[in-house]
């Protein structure tokens, strides 16, 4: 609740530091686009795991 | 009269300040969600200050006040669909905001606050969502409030807001509630004008539509405001502009009766038309009606 949020969010406000390159078309981000697409088929996936996952307590973890 | 309705407004309210030329490649549905996130944001604010009318931030009456509204306030049930399915919209139209401005790297300079300003306001979207989900303070809600008490005790005094030992003159969920109606929305609502004034300012960055540099009226590897070629140009307040820079949903086009869009593109599944009405709102007006209509089928 608290690592993955933060996680994703601290990736998003340092993305334009870690594309600096002068090239600007769009899908040629290199390993800061890839970096980003990993981490949203992380998100997604444990989203899923989440809805179809067997439920468990997780509070205080 | 609406014309002479508009001429007055605008004349006082400066709003010929909004007609600014935007690239005719943001008349797609991509370009245009940072426009629909802000129109859904105004009718969540709309339905929230109707919401809030009934609603008791106390842990006693909170649910009793959520069924009274949902069964004898006037409209209680619909605004409080509405409510909620315009926040359902919101997280869908960031999301993808987001996705499509990463892909196309429209972070790159000189746009970077823009970026910045866009990831707080989803930030602030997603503890709007979550305080949300608590008030309502049936199973679901208090759930939320427990992982709200959960996080504050694991981050220890940078959480301590969202715990019970904050102070014992106010519960949490009635805390809560006022960083659900006051604190989140006005920090959003500020970082809404700084995203919207360097959009105005520093244009739209466009070239994941085919052409590499920045034709958005605007920009450059210098930052400094260049205008774009005229023919890829059309004022702010044409075509169906749900943009970002508006924030509001304007149309159409002074010269197309008509423009359709499909989405998604290609597979004809579902088309929205839009178009405008000039014998009521008049050629340039910028008011002029938005009608979608859905053809399931093309």
């Amino acid at each position: 609740m608290i690592l993955g949020p933060s996680a994703v969010f601290l990736f998003l406000m340092v993305v334009p530091l870690l594309d600096r390159g002068a090239d600007r078309k769009p899908g040629k981000q290199g390993w800061v686009g890839w970096l980003g697409v990993v981490l949203g088929i992380i998100i997604v996936g444990l989203w899923v795991y989440g809805v179809f996952g067997e439920a468990r307590e997780h509070i205080g973890m | 009269m609406i014309e002479s309705a508009r001429r007055f407004l605008n004349e006082r309210l400066a709003l010929h300040g909004l007609e600014y030329p935007v690239p005719r490649v943001t008349l797609s549905l991509k370009y245009m969600l940072g426009g629909l996130t802000a129109f859904l944001l105004l009718v969540l604010i709309a339905t929230g200050l109707y919401l809030s009318q009934y609603y008791n931030p106390t842990v006693t009456g909170a649910h009793d006040s959520v069924l009274y509204l949902i069964s004898r306030a006037p409209l209680g049930d619909w605004i409080r669909t509405v409510h909620f399915l315009s926040a359902g919209g919101v997280v869908l139209t960031v999301i993808g905001h987001l996705c499509y401005t990463f892909w196309t790297r429209a972070y790159k300079r000189p746009r970077e606050v823009t970026w910045w300003a866009g990831v707080l306001m989803a930030a602030i979207i997603f503890l709007l969502i979550v305080t949300g989900s608590a008030l309502r303070y049936d199973q679901e809600g208090f759930e939320a409030l427990a992982h709200f008490v959960a996080g504050g005790n694991l981050t220890g005094a940078f959480g301590r807001f969202f715990t019970d030992s904050f102070t014992p003159s106010t519960p949490l969920l009635t805390r809560i509630f006022g960083l659900h109606t006051s604190l989140l929305p006005l920090g959003l609502i500020a970082l809404i004008a700084l995203h919207f004034w360097l959009i105005r300012h520093l244009g739209i960055h466009t070239s994941g539509a085919g052409n590499s540099s920045d034709a958005s009226g605007a920009s450059g590897s210098s930052g400094r405001a260049v205008p774009a070629s005229p023919a890829r140009q059309r004022p702010a307040c044409s075509g169906c502009t749900l943009s970002a820079s508006r924030g509001s949903v304007w149309c159409c086009s002074p010269r197309s009766a008509s423009l359709r869009f499909w989405f998604p593109r290609g597979l004809a599944i579902l088309r929205w038309r839009v178009w405008r009405s000039p014998s009521r709102f008049g050629p340039y007006s910028g008011s002029t009606a938005l009608k979608i209509c859905w053809e399931p089928g093309g």
